[in-house]
């Protein structure tokens, strides 16, 4: 029994010594690795296969042609600061990070973890609203505007007789025609994500609300902001009737879905719409027109947008950093749009003018959206560019923090799901957003 | 190697991956919720008990601690009651016995997202299967997300669902430990059915029902992900309990010191009511 122990014992000894060899050998190598050249880590938070598969090809080039190494990590973009933040805390911080918040970004520059990017996108012509200047410094590299606007079916508008909408009350009644019970009239999500706040304030700002003013003070339910927040949550509570059950558990796939599906008539989202109509359902593709959020008269409308961009980060990396995305601009920023051509609307101007861009198949073949959606950035357009955490003279973390809140959103649940009146639910908002930012 | 050598090593390495893992993340999150920050990455100063100040006034707090409780307790109430029927119903010996114990267990092995995500569609108020049966029956429109209560209660039954075979799997386990003899001692003595159940296996499964009660109060009270993935502690906050309010502030409003105040409030709560259901009911009688 004890020989046989022994002789287990020593195969034990020579197996904990090649796991150890191998163990060693394995904790070496990345060293030795990292030690040969160099290398980027990069948050990725657009996670779309075309997406993915995009960076992989960009990582690919950009290895052949400076020899540098760029690891991509792709993370869901809501989590994007809580993964940021884990990798500067374990002291393996990203090099560079894909953002969606601005909030966000102006946490990070606050605290010196940023490179500013000031000469990089100098360089470019850039759409109005997307560069957010702060501290005198551009903190990040934009590269698009993901406007929400309301979609609709020409067909079915040729079929009974509608003209597209040029103000609320003529979206309303287009809306109430078009309900049936086989189709919802229209479709804006209410749940708890942020698809509620970039989907259905169009409706606040194209009225005119602000919801904060240029100090940062909650305004919701002060003067005129007030009786234009209540008549608008009124005007979403008529529409509400018209939309199909359950949109307080809604969001982006419903949007998507609902209007693929044909179970609405019209829904928000951006030109996303198209790319996944083209894939999912191609004769309804052709099929489908946009129009903006209107006011109550017509003369203003607004869409909300949903940017995003690259960031640098303050790391032992960051010149190399600087060069990726000085290379990325300028060789591979339209072979990214190109992931999704419709979805992410170029935040640089001169890429509509770019022959590589507008030789994009679904580009051409849905230049009338792309064209639609241009126009709204350019010099003449009447259509504000607004979203909830944009709100302020500048970029802010109180705008931020309401829209990461769920108190929007509640007070469209609280008038369509309670029948709480307009006036108490824009004043219980208000009371709430003061104690949230103080 | 002595025995006793290996015992040692084993626990040492225990405690260390505990206290790396578990005992300090808790040390820190309760340290956090003494400091105000906006992010992990932004330097936090200190603020005493600021933050438990401003906590313990938020009526969000106490209405997610109510909503907490309420949640916990129906659905391991309903856990304990459903797993302990079936339980007793697969200790029977019956043809197939190894397959229904199978089959028994299988809410427990499938993953979280993708029991919200079925039930979800299933319970999608236009085109879901289970909307569809009910309006069959004359039972009405189901729209379960539009409805405080419904919205608390579906979340609710879905989770019983979910962690039922969790008890049954242990309820039945500690039926295996009960000696037969006890039970052809009490048919001796002239028991019935419900006077073997009442005064041979409830007190024998005594020990297993406490663990199982502690055990799943806590993961109930603390359950994060059904709810978020669901609900996300909505409509107008009904299904909101602590964890989330404790996310929603530490990760979506920039309120890292909130989020860790309501995270130690619910630990200190949480281990108030641990402390009370041993005392009263020890593991071992006296």
């Amino acid at each position: 029994m004890h020989k046989n122990g022994a002789k287990a014992l020593l195969t034990r000894r020579q197996l904990f010594a090649a796991g150890a060899a191998v163990g060693a050998a394995t904790l070496y190598a990345p060293y030795v690795k990292a030690q040969s050249k160099a290398r980027i880590r990069l948050m990725n938070t657009e996670t779309a296969i075309p997406n993915v598969e995009a960076f992989k090809e960009i990582a690919a080039a950009y290895n052949k042609a400076s020899g540098v190494e760029l690891i991509v990590d792709n993370v869901e973009v809501e989590d994007s600061l809580t993964k940021l933040s884990a990798s500067m805390r374990s002291g393996n911080p990203y090099d560079m990070s894909v953002l969606g918040f601005i909030g966000d970004v102006l946490l990070l520059a606050d605290q010196d973890f940023l490179v500013p990017v000031d000469d990089l996108v100098a360089k470019y012509e850039w759409g109005p609203r997307i560069l957010f200047p702060y501290k005198g410094h551009t903190w990040w590299y934009p590269y698009d505007y993901n406007f929400c606007v309301t979609w609709y079916r020409k067909d079915l508008y040729a079929k009974s007789g509608l003209k597209v909408p040029t103000n609320r009350n003529e979206f309303l009644a287009n809306a109430e025609k078009l309900n049936s019970d086989s189709m919802n009239g229209c479709m804006y999500p209410t749940g708890n994500t942020s698809a509620t706040q970039w989907m259905t304030s169009g409706f606040f700002f194209a009225e005119g609300v602000n919801f904060l003013d240029d100090d940062l003070k909650v305004v919701l339910d002060q003067g005129d902001n007030k009786s234009k927040a209540v008549e608008t949550l009124d005007y979403f509570n008529k529409l509400y009737q018209f939309m199909p059950a359950g949109m307080s558990q809604a969001a982006w796939a419903q949007a998507l879905g609902q209007f693929a599906n044909q179970q609405v008539a019209h829904a928000p989202y951006s030109a996303r719409m198209i790319d996944n109509l083209a894939a999912n359902a191609p004769d309804l593709a052709d099929q489908v027109g946009l129009f903006p959020y209107y006011s109550s008269s017509g003369d203003t409308a607004s869409v909300g947008f949903g940017y995003d961009g690259f960031v640098i980060l303050n790391t032992p990396q960051a010149e190399e950093s600087r060069k990726f995305m000085a290379w990325f601009a300028d060789n591979m920023y339209i072979r990214w749009l190109q992931a999704a051509p419709l979805a992410m609307q170029p935040a640089r101007l001169d890429v509509y003018e770019d022959k590589r861009w507008l030789e994009i198949p679904m580009i051409q073949k849905y230049k009338g959206v792309m064209d639609e959606l241009r126009a709204m950035i350019g010099k003449d357009s009447s259509v504000q560019i607004t979203s909830l955490d944009t709100q302020g003279k500048e970029p802010n973390i109180q705008a931020a923090k309401i829209y990461g809140s769920r108190i929007y959103n509640e007070m469209l649940q609280s008038v369509t799901l309670k029948q709480r009146s307009s006036a108490e639910a824009v004043d219980v908002a208000a009371q709430q957003m003061r104690k949230l930012i103080g | 190697m002595t025995l006793d050598w290996r015992l040692r090593i084993s626990l040492i390495a225990g405690l260390i991956v505990v206290a790396a893992f578990i005992v300090l993340p808790a040390i820190q999150a309760i340290l956090l919720s003494f400091e105000g920050t906006d992010s992990f990455v932004v330097p936090a100063t200190w603020v005493g008990l600021a933050n438990f100040e401003r906590v313990l006034v938020m009526p969000e707090f106490w209405r997610d601690l109510g909503t907490g409780l309420t949640y916990a307790i129906v659905t391991v109430c309903l856990q304990l009651v459903l797993g302990t029927i079936f339980a007793l119903i697969l200790n029977v010996p019956l043809k197939g016995q190894a397959l229904f114990r199978g089959v028994a267990i299988l809410p427990y092995v499938v993953p979280t997202v993708v029991v919200a995500i079925s039930f979800q569609w299933m319970l999608d108020g236009n085109i879901g299967l289970i909307t569809q049966i009910v309006r069959n029956l004359g039972l009405g429109r189901l729209i379960w997300s539009d409805d405080p209560w419904i919205a608390l209660m579906t979340v609710t039954l879905i989770s019983v669902w979910m962690w039922t075979p969790f008890v049954t799997t242990c309820v039945l386990a500690g039926l295996q430990t009960i000696p037969d003899n006890l039970y052809a001692a009490a048919r001796v003595d002239g028991a019935g059915p419900w006077s073997r159940f009442w005064h041979v296996t409830f007190p024998g499964l005594r020990s297993v029902l406490i663990v199982v009660i502690i055990m799943r109060g806590i993961w109930m009270f603390n359950k994060f992900d059904i709810i978020w993935l669901m609900t996300r502690g909505g409509p107008l906050g009904a299904t909101e309990h602590l964890p989330i309010l404790s996310y929603s502030m530490a990760f979506r409003q920039y309120d890292i010191g909130g989020g860790a105040a309501v995270a130690t409030l619910s630990f200190l709560i949480l281990s108030a009511f641990v402390a009370l259901f041993i005392h009263l009911f020890p593991l071992q009688e006296k």
